[in-house]
């Protein structure tokens, strides 16, 4: 069996979350993605912890089923053709560790999983005692990061530590602003707990092998997501013959045996992928960021270090053959509304691209099937043109417009038409 | 032996060890420094450790010499060292006597056990009186007003903190194992008439030398019986004495420098000796002014917020708010300060609000505290010699400790002995306030290192003598809250003082000539960056009140001073983003036009 997992996302106690993000809404948008396992977010929040021993069952195998009645409810807003998926939750929470050490201001994020409501009832109470976490669902602790995953570790020896979109230049674990060389340079000798790292939207795990050192982590990717609509955007494909359980991801994550891949963005899509300067209106490639010392052409001042440069700055390889070196596949995409709005030449956010989303997931699965290609798909791209876009994409016929301090990139499909007319025009 | 000093530092540090000498040590100058390597010269030069004391004025700043000592490879010797306060030290000198400091809920239980008729206030005004007579007066104490307490004090054999000073200056004379030779004082300028008395009490028997060191600009604790003029006549007390003095600051920029200096010249007293800044950093002090103190405190979160580069999404270089920051500081790089205690609360919402750590020093008194209080109370039933006080404690004592409090209780270690008392009250560590409480108590506890009563005793004193000041946590990441008194010896990159206003900076209660020393301690605590505040309004013991500009202000040289605009506060927050890209393109405008 199969199972896509997304272990990172926040509640409406985050920052800058979307208030509809309640539980049987994660539930509902879950099944529409295609997602069998995803993170409750914030358990370390108080009230979203009650929220969770409210609303969510345990079962007996460390994944949490939504309460009977709710589902029972909130499944009659789930089309029949998602029908079949039953998402499990597990419990995941993200924290903003913000310290200093050897001499530098370090702000990491991380990931923590666990298979319990006792152990995670403990840690937020360790945790109450060093700071506070009532008034943000990612809290910000002054906290060494090590200091924080020797807690979880003593808390639950099962526990999961993800170090968080690791590339981000602000807060992450090899961000340039504030982060580390090395996951032994931040963590020591508790680095031997850490089994997986998070890629992040902006770079691929092809960024990530040219750095031999990470060779020895699984990598992994989630969503990350802020809204119910982002669930499941990045994702994890696990493989096994038995029923998923909390112990089943430990053992996955700890050996990568069945880890199957990962569901990525196009890193280029990603907010910091390219160096520059978004007051500026700057993209810059790294290479040419480094001709121009690392200033901004417009306003002279540092640019925002992106992803690509980072991981170029610690790269110690030049080529690398995914299969020579056996690592996981991956699949690219692009979230299934853009690429709709993009065929119907409409924003985003306007009604027509959402019912056209809404109407090929009636009809044809979960938007992560649909992005998937496979042959039942491929059959029906005459009755929807808009699959066309999704075949370009899965053929690369697209163009990238990489994002850059902060700003997302953009990832056009190409227009076969359109293409056509400019090969005959040139003929 | 002259690394890492100035050739003012070693010239003083190498004076001739057989004389009294005081130095007057402006901020920043190198005070501790100077005083733990004329320590170590001392020592180099023979005198056994035995000899030696070192009076420091807080718990913490003992602990930092010793620390700063062993840091020190020249250092060698790993010596039993007498360095504390003049109350610690005293205690300790008193070793072996049966001696427990009397509190004020001790002398209130034992008024009320007596049926006196005094309210706790009277009792509270009574102790810091005497306590205030005892440090000032030079003979005799009178207290008619308050003789049914005195009485109680003598028929009971308490002492208060001050008491501990006096009995070892009338015990002394019996008492000759311990000749110290050298008495080095930090903090000079804050010392009592009593304290001198304490230290004349070496020197007349021992012919001790004292080397003393303090900033006459620094003297805040004239509340608590200090003058000026102790400082200003050591050289008639001493005999024969020689004076120093140590003006180069090493610690801040040249504006903050520049600033402190033209505000403390305002003070009469005031020796004429200007500070002379060794950084060359010009960056300007920030003021800003805001409407009420709760917009005071938005605007400091978001200084800070830009000061650590964003604690969600990255925010930096405001430069266009005279914060122009190339490093990100880290969160214990900041420290901020207020007149007042209660001057907090906006300051702590907002950073609750935020998520944004922070830790709070300058409190009440951890004896004070009313779990504390319970503590003090079971072990002085517990272990006091005395019946009746035993008897008087165990009334007061809540029954789920008394039942329980059985002498088994007194053979095991300090920290044992709290985890004991924090159980049986079965108090709810999840309460912020209380678990605070606890951290600190097993942080006292655990440094006892005897069991047993002793430990218990030990435990007593430790707590009684605790200060506020003490409470920091300098390993802590984050944002340190203060008052301007407790801020004393520290030093941060960016200091903040809320409230520059008439009132608050200076206090109306107090002597003008002390509130700017006061104001020019909390300035001087500031490495590179300073942030002034005031504001329109300000809540203050649930009332609102108009307040006015600081007279202090408008004596501060205007050329330090970048006056920063607050009106992005008004802002919400998608406006101000907007707002920072019209400023930069219009900047980048600018930048065209020059260019072409």
């Amino acid at each position: 069996m199969r199972y896509l997992a997304d272990l990172h996302i926040h509640s409406p106690f985050s920052r800058a979350t979307s208030k509809e993000m309640t539980i049987p809404n994660i539930y509902k948008w879950s099944c529409l993605k295609g997602i069998d396992v995803i993170a409750t977010g914030d358990f370390t929040h108080p009230e979203w912890f009650s929220e969770i021993k409210k609303s969510l069952v345990e079962n007996n195998n460390g994944l949490f089923e939504l309460r009977e009645d709710l589902k029972k409810n909130i499944r009659k807003e789930v089309f029949s053709s998602c029908s079949h998926l039953n998402p499990k939750f597990i419990l995941s929470t993200e924290i903003s560790c913000i310290y200093r050490k050897n001499n530098r201001i370090r702000k990491v994020h991380n990931v923590i999983l666990m298979p319990d409501l006792k152990s995670a009832e403990t840690f937020i109470k360790t945790l109450e005692r060093i700071g506070n976490i009532r008034s943000d669902g990612r809290p910000i602790l002054g906290l060494d990061s090590k200091e924080l995953l020797k807690i979880v570790i003593e808390t639950c020896p099962s526990s999961i530590f993800i170090p968080a979109h690791i590339w981000t230049p602000h807060f992450s674990v090899f961000g340039e602003f504030s982060g580390f060389g090395s996951i032994e340079e931040c963590f020591d000798d508790l680095s031997r707990h850490i089994y997986a790292i998070e890629t992040g939207l902006s770079s691929d795990p092809a960024m990530n092998w040219m750095v031999s050192s990470l060779d020895k982590f699984q990598l992994v990717s989630n969503s990350d997501a802020h809204s119910c609509e982002n669930i499941g955007r990045e994702c994890n494909i696990f493989e096994s013959n038995t029923d998923i359980s909390y112990n089943l991801i430990f053992d996955i994550l700890k050996t990568g045996d069945g880890l199957v891949g990962t569901i990525e963005f196009f890193p280029e899509e990603g907010k910091y992928h390219y160096d520059g300067h978004r007051n500026c209106n700057i993209a810059l490639h790294p290479f040419e960021s480094i001709k121009n010392k690392l200033l901004c052409p417009v306003c002279k001042r540092k640019l925002t270090i992106g992803v690509l440069h980072r991981v170029i700055e610690l790269a110690d390889r030049k080529k690398v053959d995914q299969k020579q070196l056996n690592k996981k596949i991956y699949k690219s995409y692009i979230p299934l509304k853009e690429i709709i709005s993009q065929f119907l030449g409409k924003t985003k956010t306007s009604k027509v691209v959402a019912n056209q989303y809404f109407d090929l997931i009636k009809n044809l699965g979960p938007e992560l099937k649909i992005l998937d290609f496979d042959t039942s798909i491929k059959d029906s791209v005459i009755k929807y043109p808009v699959l066309e876009y999704v075949k370009n994409m899965h053929s690369y016929n697209i163009e990238l417009n990489p994002g850059f301090d902060g700003k997302y990139g953009i990832i056009r499909v190409k227009n076969i038409n359109a293409i056509k007319s400019e090969q005959m025009r040139l003929l | 032996m002259s690394f890492n000093l100035s050739l003012e530092q070693a010239k003083i540090i190498e004076l001739p060890i057989n004389q009294h000498i005081l130095i007057q040590a402006g901020p920043g100058t190198g005070k501790t420094t100077t005083l733990v390597y004329r320590l170590m010269f001392l020592l180099n030069s023979g005198i056994p450790s035995s000899q030696i004391m070192v009076v420091t004025f807080t718990n913490r700043a003992a602990n930092e010499l010793i620390s700063r000592l062993g840091s020190i490879p020249q250092s060698g010797q790993n010596a039993v060292l007498w360095v504390g306060t003049f109350h610690s030290l005293s205690l300790r000198l008193l070793n072996d006597e049966d001696i427990f400091i009397c509190d004020n809920l001790l002398l209130k239980n034992i008024a009320r056990y007596h049926k006196l008729d005094l309210t706790a206030k009277e009792i509270d005004r009574f102790l810091s009186e005497y306590s205030y007579i005892k440090n000032t007066s030079v003979d005799s104490i009178t207290m008619d007003k308050y003789s049914s307490l005195t009485n109680l004090l003598k028929k009971y054999n308490l002492y208060d903190f001050d008491d501990i000073l006096y009995l070892w200056i009338s015990r002394a004379n019996e008492m000759n194992k311990n000749k110290f030779k050298y008495i080095l004082v930090d903090e000079f300028q804050d010392i009592t008439n009593l304290q001198i008395k304490w230290l004349n009490t070496f020197v007349r028997r021992y012919n001790t030398f004292i080397f003393a060191i303090g900033d006459i600009d620094q003297s805040i604790y004239s509340f608590r019986g200090t003058t000026i003029e102790t400082f200003l006549n050591f050289k008639k007390i001493f005999i024969p004495s020689e004076t120093y003095c140590l003006y180069n600051n090493y610690r801040s920029s040249a504006s903050i420098v520049r600033t402190s200096q033209s505000l403390i010249k305002n003070n009469k007293k005031h020796l004429d000796v200007e500070l002379k800044p060794q950084k060359t950093d010009k960056t300007k002090i920030i003021l800003f002014h805001t409407e009420n103190d709760k917009t005071e405190a938005e605007y400091i979160a978001f200084i800070i917020e830009n000061a650590v580069a964003g604690f969600n999404s990255n925010i930096m270089g405001i430069k266009e708010y005279g914060l122009d920051i190339k490093e990100p500081f880290s969160l214990k790089d900041i420290i901020i300060l207020y007149r007042y205690h209660n001057m907090r609360h906006p300051l702590i919402k907002i950073f609750k609000d935020n998520g944004i750590p922070y830790q709070v020093i300058g409190g009440s008194k951890l004896a004070n505290n009313k779990y504390v209080t319970r503590l003090l109370s079971l072990i002085r039933m517990l272990i006091s010699n005395n019946k009746e006080i035993q008897l008087i404690e165990g009334t007061f004592v809540p029954t789920a400790l008394r039942a329980a409090a059985s002498t088994d209780c007194l053979g095991i270690s300090a920290l044992d002995f709290i985890n004991n008392f924090v159980s049986l009250l079965k108090l709810d560590k999840d309460n912020e306030e209380v678990s605070h409480t606890v951290n600190l108590l097993s942080f006292i506890a655990g440094s006892i290192k005897s069991k047993g009563i002793k430990a218990v005793k030990e435990l007593y004193h430790k707590i009684m003598l605790f200060r506020s000041e003490d409470e920091l946590d300098t390993r802590a990441e984050a944002i340190t809250l203060s008052t301007l008194h407790a801020s004393k010896g520290l030093e941060y990159p960016v200091v903040f003082i809320v409230g520059c206003n008439e009132g608050f900076i200076p206090s109306l209660y107090s002597d003008i000539e002390d509130e700017r020393r006061l104001f020019y301690v909390g300035i001087t605590r500031a490495k590179q960056h300073l942030i002034l505040s005031l504001s329109d309004y300000r809540f203050y013991n649930g009332k609102k009140v108009k307040t006015e500009i600081s007279g202090f202000i408008d004596e501060i040289n205007k050329d330090y001073i970048f006056q920063a605009d607050t009106s992005i506060l008004a802002m919400k927050k998608s406006k101000r983003r907007r707002y920072k890209e019209i400023q930069s393109i219009k900047q980048s405008q600018s930048t065209l036009k020059l260019m072409s």
